[in-house]
């Protein structure tokens, strides 16, 4: 981002400046800084921030953090920039940048105030800033410049009032050192009542958190007026000094600190990513719950689905799982959820969300399949019998039938061809006989080979074999059938299924009269029997439907049917293919 | 009469040659599939073909198919159908085609002669002949308060033979009955049944066949 070359240039800019304008005064006015080394130290804060500020921003953009940062840093930079006596924002700068830390490690890690607490960061801030304000107005830091060609003082100068600025110094240094005492006492209940996930960035936030807690209880305990606020005294104490590196060093490494975390941190998202790789169909719930658990680094997420009653969520385990305190729930899919700790990032909450959708659906999508597999094979096994099973009655239809006929014709020939003992007017006997049993043999392998496969469906198509049905049939058939011609094995279907229907009518129903219907829309055929019997249609009783939904369903189609006391009606639904 | 013979069992082509030679009918051509069947009817113009339904290429309905394609060319032309099954579809599809010099017949029928012969004639002069048995069947089919109930046992055998196709002086002989009688059993049968009279014997035949299936 651009604004990350933008910003170190700027706070470039000013600490040259900031260098200038001391190397100024000192000139001017002929002063002599107490400690060389202070506008080093206080440089080296700003830029602590700024740098920390820029890195943090680009390891997660989406966390206010970073921006806190460099915008400290670059405040805290500017504020160095004074010119005495006419420029002091120095203090304001100083004690609003104070104020500001406790509400920055508040937020840590996201960067943001949640709504209901953000009235109280305002006004805490803007108390915290009035005081700053208050309190460079009611002092003359450059009272001891004699300069007359000079303005009186600083221009924010209202009145130099010692002991109310030292009563503004320590009512704003008690505010602020009761807000990180606030803040402290926060850390350490989120601690206790914490998960894992907020234990963690507890303990990061504290590393910068008690020592600015120290720094900031201590230092109204020494005097206001020494080198934390202004370079330009003249008291020399040793301590003093060694509370100004003191105070340098906590407030350079408290974002340096957070800057580190959250570049650490930035890799949880590449754990979610790490996580869609290694998630693996044939995953169990409870692999996936593992994974998800490891992605989000949160050990009290679940997977929950739900249960049998309303409202009840099961887990992996086949246990009810319910959502403690501390946690949330978001909805998976369509009856799957995740709980996890509230603690847990949106992104990297939606992201694992999303990858076990996938994974569930894949998983669900993986047992349709089975099942619907397991019940193509039953399906395929009860047409291979039925198959079976027809050979053999047609088998045996052809051995009592038929075949005993031409047995009796060709004995009754042999019969006359003997010229038997007897009269020979028996021969003319013998030979109507033969005839006779000739002919009713080939009535019976007629019907035999219609029941097989009549001829005049795949002669003359659908409509004309069921009107030959019909013609035979007990019941009454009225026949309503789109012409045309279909695929062979569709129009065998059909005739089968109408066939099948309508002897169900006429014996187990005792109906009176059966209608056939077929339309042709869409790719598809809709074929439906109905008829007004007494209903009774079971698929447990007899294979008959059964024989029927599996040729349907073999040729990608579907059969349902209502049967009750007013009739049965059966409809089989049949896509029209080129591969018939 | 000059006849041709489409069928494509050779035992049974054989058979039909030596029956109608033996009577004297003369045989122009015997062929076995529904293309041979077109160009001959147009080389020898027949007074009647016997044909098979069931022929090459496609075993289907081609010898059917192909009667129908000659009849539109050769209106006068006399078509037998052989069949081996009984499917009164086919005797309509024909009989759509003109009622006259239309015949089916199951091919089992052939065995008796005199039958077949008189069938073969009948049709060649322009009659029309449907196999007894595909009336039966359609006689047996059930329906809903059945209009045939309302016909007396002659009335039902009249138009049973009215259904197959015999004129009024066929019926009186075969039936033992006079013309007179005949016609006036016709008229009762009509009126019951709700249909519409018409002269002509083929046509009628067409018309109750109709009424039959419905």
């Amino acid at each position: 981002m651009k604004r990350h070359i933008v910003i170190p240039a700027v706070a470039l800019v000013l600490s040259a400046v900031a260098f200038g304008a001391q190397e100024y005064a000192l000139a001017r006015y002929g002063l002599t800084l107490k400690f060389g080394e202070w506008l080093w130290l206080q440089l080296g804060i700003g830029w602590a921030f700024v740098l920390s500020g820029v890195v943090a921003e680009r390891a997660q953009p989406e966390s206010g953090i970073g921006r806190w940062f460099w915008v400290i840093g670059t405040i805290w930079i500017g504020r160095l920039v004074f010119v005495p006596p006419l420029i002091q924002w120095e203090t304001i700068g100083l004690v609003a940048l104070y104020g500001l830390f406790a509400v920055v490690l508040f937020t840590y890690p996201s960067g943001r105030v949640l709504g209901q607490w953000r009235p109280l960061a305002i006004a805490y801030i803007s108390v915290v800033t009035v005081f700053a304000v208050a309190i460079t107005a009611t002092f003359d830091f450059y009272a001891w410049v004699d300069d007359p060609v000079c303005c009186p003082s600083h221009l924010l100068l209202i009145s130099h009032q010692p002991d109310l600025n030292q009563a503004l110094l320590t009512i704003g240094g008690a505010i602020v050192a009761a807000a990180v005492l606030a803040l402290v006492a926060v850390l350490v209940l989120r601690y206790r009542r914490g998960s894992r996930v907020v234990r963690r960035s507890v303990i990061v936030t504290s590393l910068a958190a008690v020592p600015l807690a120290i720094v900031v209880v201590v230092m109204p305990i020494v005097s206001a007026t020494t080198s934390g606020f202004s370079a330009f005294e003249v008291a020399d104490a040793a301590d003093t000094r060694s509370t100004m590196w003191i105070q340098a060093i906590v407030l350079a490494a408290l974002p340096i600190v957070l800057a580190i975390d959250l570049v650490r941190t930035r890799y949880s998202k590449s754990r979610v990513a790490d996580m869609v790789i290694a998630i693996d169909p044939a995953m169990s719930a409870s692999q996936l719950q593992a994974q998800v658990q490891k992605a989000l680094a949160d050990p009290s997420a679940r997977l929950a689905f739900a249960g049998d009653t309303d409202g009840e969520l099961v887990g992996v385990n086949g246990n009810t799982v319910i959502t403690a305190d501390g946690q949330d729930r978001t909805a998976i899919a369509d009856d799957a959820y995740l709980i996890h700790d509230r603690a847990v990032g949106s992104d990297e909450r939606d992201a694992a969300a999303r990858a076990v959708s996938l994974a569930i659906s894949n998983a669900r999508l993986e047992a349709q399949l089975r099942a619907q597999l397991a019940v193509t094979r039953e399906s395929r096994q009860r047409i291979v019998s039925a198959t079976d099973d027809e050979r053999r009655r047609i088998e045996r239809d052809l051995h009592d039938g038929a075949q005993q006929r031409l047995v009796a014709l060709a004995a009754t020939l042999a019969a006359a061809r003997r010229g038997d003992s007897t009269v020979p007017d028996d021969l003319a006997a013998l030979l109507d006989q033969a005839a006779g049993e000739a002919e009713a043999a080939m009535g019976e392998l007629r019907d035999l080979a219609r029941g097989v496969h009549p001829a005049i469906l795949e002669q003359a198509g659908l409509k004309p074999a069921i009107e030959s049905l019909g013609d035979r049939s007990p019941v009454p058939v009225t026949v309503d059938i789109d012409p045309g011609r279909f695929p062979s094995a569709i129009e065998t279907a059909a005739y089968f299924i109408a066939a099948e229907a309508i002897t169900n009518a006429a014996k187990h129903a005792r109906a009176s009269e059966v209608t056939v219907r077929a339309r042709v829309e869409g790719g598809l055929i809709r074929l439906d029997v109905a008829d007004d019997g007494e209903g009774g249609l079971d698929p447990a009783k007899g294979s008959g439907i059964r024989g029927l939904e599996d040729r349907s369903m073999a040729l990608g189609g579907s059969l349902t049917y209502e049967s009750g006391p007013d009739g049965t009606t059966i409809h089989a639904t049949i896509p029209i293919s080129e591969g018939g | 009469m000059r006849v041709l013979i489409a069928e494509d069992s050779v035992l049974l082509k054989e058979g039909l040659i030596r029956i109608l030679e033996d009577a004297g009918f003369e045989v122009t051509a015997a062929v076995s599939d529904a293309e041979s069947l077109v160009n001959r009817v147009r080389a020898d113009t027949p007074d009647v073909c016997v044909v098979d339904v069931r022929m090459p290429p496609k075993l289907e309905a081609d010898g059917l198919e192909a009667a129908i394609e000659l009849r539109s060319e050769f209106p006068d032309l006399g078509i037998l159908i052989l069949s081996q099954y009984v499917e009164p579809h086919y005797s309509l599809e024909l009989l759509e085609t003109g009622s006259s010099g239309v015949g089916y017949l199951l091919k089992e029928r052939v065995s008796d002669e005199e039958d077949f012969l008189d069938a073969v004639t009948a049709v060649g002069n322009g009659g029309t002949r449907i196999d007894p048995a595909v009336v039966a069947q359609l006689f047996g089919r059930k329906r809903k308060d059945d209009p045939l109930d309302r016909l007396t046992d002659r009335e039902r055998d009249v138009l049973a033979a009215m259904a197959e196709g015999k004129t009024n002086s066929a019926i009186a002989e075969t039936h033992f009955m006079s013309v007179k009688t005949v016609e006036s059993h016709i008229r009762s049968i009509f009126m019951k049944l709700d249909l519409d009279t018409d002269g002509d014997v083929n046509r009628r035949v067409l018309a109750v066949l109709r009424w039959l299936r419905s």
